[in-house]
Formats: C-alpha cells, structure tokens, sequence
C-alpha cells in the first residue's frame, strides 16, 4: 500500500510517473510467484489497480476538462537522430560540462550507455534480482520518455526530464563498470 | 583506544553525514537570491497562486491547467494559503526533496550493488553531481518527482 500511495503522488507530480505501475505489478509479481499462479495474478491485480489511483484522478480531471487524458499537447517535429543525439548529449553531460554539439561529450555518453547495456550481465552474475529489475524500469522510463518525444512536443530531451533515473543511471553504470573491472566489492 | 571496526563506523558515519549536508547546502546556497524560476516555474507558480486564491488551478493564460500534471501546484497552493512565501515552499520542498533522494539513491544501490563501497560511490556521484544541483534549485515537478520515484525503488 506504501508504494501504491508512493507511485499515486508521485503521477499526481507527473504523468510519466505512470511507468512506475507496470514496475509495482512486476515487483509484487516477484514477491508473491512462489505462493502458486492465483496468488501472484491476484497480488499483481491488486498492486497495479491502487498504483493506478493517482492516474485514474488526473486523467479524470484532465477529460472533464476537454483535453486528452495526459494534457494539451501538440505533434512533435523532433526526428529519431535528434532525440538520439540529445540523449547522448545529456549522458555525456553526466562526465562533461555541457557544449552543445561536443563529439566528445556524445561519445561519452555512448560509453554512459554502454556501462548501462552491461549492468544487467552484472547483474545476472550476481542473480541480483534488485539489478535487473532497476534495469527494466530504466529501460521503461527511457522509452517511455524518448516515445512522448516522437509524438508529443514536450521539450527537447534535457537532463531535467532525465533527473528522474539519474541516480538508478549512475547505480547500473556503476553495476556495469564493476562487471567490467571483475570488481565484486564487500559487503 | 579504538578498534579498526569503530574506526570504520565513524568514518562511514562521517562519510554518509557529509554526502547527505553537502547536496542541502549547495541547494540552500544556489538559492540564496530566491529559488530558480524559468517559463515552465512560472505556470506552475501561476497555478499554485491561483489556488490559494479561487481553489481552481488557472494557469498564467487563464486556461484550467493540465500540461502539467496537477500535484505540485495544489500543494504549493495550499502552502501559499497559510502565508508562507513562494521562496520558502518551494526552497523546503526542494531541500526535502535532495535529501530524501541521497537517501533513496544509498538504500537502492545497498539492495542492487550489495556493496557498500560501490554504494557510497553511487551516492557521492549523485549528491555531489552538478547535475543534481541543477535540477534541485527550480521550483519545478523534478525535484520532488525524483524523490518520489527513489522512495518506490527503495521500498
């Protein structure tokens, strides 16, 4: 009930905080899966309709007031190198200060990314069930984010609207660079 | 005299004290001419001041809000309401907001590094990330977003 309260204030905030509800419904899906199939589709049921609360109000609110559900938006003209090179450009920005069109910092940010596409072999190492799961809401998010880029005009994709996964960003680059490095650290 | 595991836990104390402080303090400083505000800020500031005054979220073209999503204004609205100033609400809701998302950060990379080297690391590229203090300083839906989004990771 904690994480639905959570995840209904935190769409209440933004809409994008919708991506949370699948990752409560698969989080109570790991929790429940050795009490038998019933059980786990009924917990995941349960979890993803209170996660859904905050939701249901502001799509509600939003369609009593005319617009579409999520808010007055207009088509996006942005095109698929765009998007791509503004998210390598606010990775980057991660390790360098912010140029605009720095081939370094891009390249960065393809290392960025690299360290994140590697975490969730760490993670399989470690049968780190906490990894992959931080590794599935950020791939959600990010999809989710670079989606409403394509077919809403929003803003430009930033470091603000990433600022959301930047300290799960960072845990899997560092889960990804450990992996690389052999590192497996104490506890 | 101390023994090395003592010596350890004080320094870790120190060590989670000052990755903690450092991010508050460079938020509080960054806004120590008054919170940041740009275009977005400001609707959603309009919003918030319509709220205190009519109970309904107007926004600054005087059409019901809904590109944003409605909960930061109906909060700092309700701030407004008691007669705090904008500056205040919206510095204390940013510096909750860092705080609670070092703490987050720190409690989720203990669950999926199992490391608490690796875990400080994560915590000290997160707080003292110019990153961090960039989006903490507007009166904006990221800071406590964040917040909200590493309090569900953590729990």
């Amino acid at each position: 009930m904690s994480v639905a309260a959570t995840i209904t204030a935190a769409v209440t905030v933004r809409y994008i905080g919708f991506t949370l509800i699948p990752m409560a419904a698969l989080a109570a899906f790991l929790a429940s899966r050795n009490r038998g199939t019933r059980q786990s589709a009924k917990w995941v049921v349960i979890t993803g309709a209170a996660s859904s609360a905050g939701l249901a109000l502001v799509s509600l609110r939003n369609a009593r007031l005319g617009p579409a559900p999520l808010g007055e938006r207009s088509p996006s003209e942005l095109t698929a190198p765009r998007v791509l090179t503004d998210t390598l450009q606010v990775f980057g920005s991660y390790i360098l200060p912010p140029q605009p069109g720095n081939a370094v910092r891009i390249t960065f940010g393809a290392i960025v990314i690299g360290l994140i596409v590697l975490s969730p072999v760490g993670a399989w190492r470690r049968r780190s069930a906490a990894g992959g799961f931080l590794f599935v809401f950020v791939c959600g998010y990010l999809a989710t984010l670079i989606y409403g880029e394509f077919a809403t005009v929003i803003q430009r994709l930033s470091e603000r609207l990433l600022s959301a996964v930047f300290p799960p960003i960072v845990i899997l680059a560092i889960m990804g660079l450990a992996w690389l490095c052999g590192f497996h650290g104490g506890r | 005299m101390k023994s090395p595991g003592q010596q350890v836990s004080g320094a870790s104390r120190l060590i989670s004290a000052l990755l903690l402080t450092v991010p508050v303090i460079l938020v509080l400083l960054a806004c120590h001419q008054g919170i940041a505000l740009d275009w977005d800020a400001v609707v959603c500031l309009s919003a918030a001041d319509s709220f205190a005054e009519t109970g309904k979220l107007i926004d600054l073209h005087g059409r019901e809000l809904t590109t944003f999503a409605p909960g930061l204004p109906t909060l700092v609205g309700v701030l407004l309401k008691t007669g705090a100033g904008f500056n205040a609400i919206g510095i204390t809701i940013n510096v909750i907001a860092v705080a609670t998302t070092v703490v987050g950060t720190y409690v989720v990379a203990r669950d999926v590094l199992e490391s608490a080297l690796l875990s400080w690391i994560a915590v000290a590229l997160v707080s003292l990330s110019v990153s961090t203090v960039r989006v903490f300083v507007y009166l904006k839906t990221e800071a406590p977003f964040s917040a909200l989004v590493m309090v569900t990771l953590a729990l």
